[in-house]
């Protein structure tokens, strides 16, 4: 890797950074520099952005950020920060030069050193997955993606599907493909849906576009806690992560006697590139199975959306049957053949074997300890 | 041409450089020498060998995919499997 030298984060190399990641993620919109001050100089858990940078002749070659997360992982709901990978690239030019190993050495390294257990990656594409595990990450577990199509959008997508062929779709890297705009119409239909009347007497449903920060996180911490590994809720991640300056999000709230019983919140990309869906459930709470089905028969009424995501791991018999009477259905089927899309883990400081890889209660790797949501990742 | 040598030969499709100095067992993986393009690139070339998908998670890459020898094993057993 002759020339090449990884250098940690100076404040002076903040604007080169912000344009490398806006030419590698060919993203332009939004701003590039909005989103990684949110993401690293905002957040919660870090505060001080943790990039690794790859320079050579004079200029940036490679990086990765690593910004905080915080989770619980026992039924006392003690919670840990945990390091989470993103936003990897590395020049065309400098390609298969060792450039993204060595960037994830000295990553790993300077982990261990600041006393961090794991890193996790929570968001990583099919092809940072595969080379992530290569690199000697594990999954801990897939996420099972669900899509909710329209009428409309079925025949469209039996189409596409046709068309692409036998196996030979997953095969190609979307490649340069332009971002799209997706559609503004669902939430402005939210913006004008008038309370609705839930199942339970006294309940109501409203549709909002700001998060309820002190109510969700009252909400969450009434309810009872199972001890699996999920991300700390409180008033302090909310507030912070309801401020993604490239999502846009609709919160439905259902309550009942002046107190919020359950919420459901969705989340567009403003723009994004196929085949990523513009338009997810990210969370999704309430008290009861009556009180979810209402929310989510609401948000699907209402906002009508062609293509409506969301992931199911985690996710109780109870709720999973709620989603296929609603009509979800198992997606990127050919990724999921794969164990795709999953949340990495990679064990930092010392290399003992995956069977003691613990967290809290038991295995870190234990696919049924995890409730994931997608407002958990930078997916959400 | 032999298995080996085909997998040596589709390394300097996915880069020129990864065909030089690459024989039977210089370690691909834990050496760092694959991107994660060409690493994809090679979950492919096995996938089109064995005939269906893999579940990349449920393996240990390092240790099953580290040199041009352990990726035939690899693809050889899961034919047989």
């Amino acid at each position: 890797m002759n020339g090449v030298e990884i250098v940690p984060f100076d404040p002076s190399l903040k604007d080169e950074l912000v344009e490398f990641r806006r030419r590698s993620y060919e993203t332009g919109f939004p701003e590039s520099r909005d989103y990684l001050e949110w993401k690293y100089e905002q957040n919660p858990y870090i505060p001080v952005p943790i990039y690794y940078i790859a320079r050579a002749g004079g200029r940036i070659v490679g990086m990765r950020g690593v910004y905080g997360t915080c989770w619980e992982h026992d039924r006392a709901a003690n919670a840990t920060v945990l390091p989470s990978a993103d936003d990897w690239a590395v020049d065309p030019e400098y390609r298969n030069r060792g450039v993204a190993s060595a960037i994830m050495r000295e990553a790993t390294e300077d982990l261990a050193k600041r006393g961090y257990p794991y890193a996790l990656n929570t968001s990583g594409g099919r092809i940072t997955i595969v080379a992530s595990l290569a690199a000697g990450w594990r999954s801990a577990t897939a996420l099972e993606p669900v899509v909710r199509r329209s009428r409309n959008e079925n025949i469209r997508s039996v189409v596409r599907a046709r068309l692409r062929g036998k196996r030979g779709a997953w095969r190609f890297v979307r490649s340069n493909s332009a971002n799209i705009r997706s559609s503004e119409e669902p939430f402005r239909r939210m913006d004008q849906m008038e309370a609705v009347r839930g199942r339970l007497p006294g309940s109501m449903i409203v549709a909002d576009k700001n998060p309820r920060i002190e109510a969700m996180a009252a909400l969450i911490a009434r309810m009872p806690y199972d001890g699996r590994i999920r991300h700390v809720r409180g008033t302090r991640y909310l507030t912070w992560r309801y401020k993604n300056p490239t999502r846009q999000h609709r919160f439905l709230y259902h309550e009942r006697d002046g107190q919020l019983d359950g919420y459901l919140v969705l989340a567009r990309w403003q723009e994004c590139q196929l085949p990523t869906l513009p338009f997810h459930i990210v969370d999704w709470e309430g008290i009861d199975e009556v009180v979810r089905a209402d929310l989510l028969r609401c948000a699907v009424n209402t906002a009508q959306i062609a293509e409506l995501g969301m992931w199911t791991a985690g996710l109780s018999n109870e709720s999973r049957a709620v989603l296929d009477e609603a009509g979800f259905v198992k997606t990127d089927l050919d990724q999921r053949e794969r164990g795709m899309p999953c949340v990495l883990v990679k064990q930092l400081g010392r290399e003992t074997p995956v069977t003691t890889w613990s967290f809290g209660d038991g295995s870190i790797l234990d696919a049924k300890r995890w409730d994931m949501r997608m407002i958990y990742t930078m997916r959400g | 041409m032999s298995p080996h040598d085909d997998l040596i030969s589709a390394f300097a499709t996915w880069s020129p450089g990864l065909a030089h100095d690459v024989a039977r067992d210089t370690p691909l993986l834990t050496s760092g020498r694959l991107d994660s393009m060409a690493v994809f690139q090679l979950l492919l070339w096995i996938e089109s060998r064995v005939g269906h998908p893999i579940d990349v998670t449920a393996i240990d890459m390092p240790a099953q995919w580290n040199t041009v020898n352990d990726i035939i094993a690899f693809v050889e057993k899961e034919r047989h499997a």
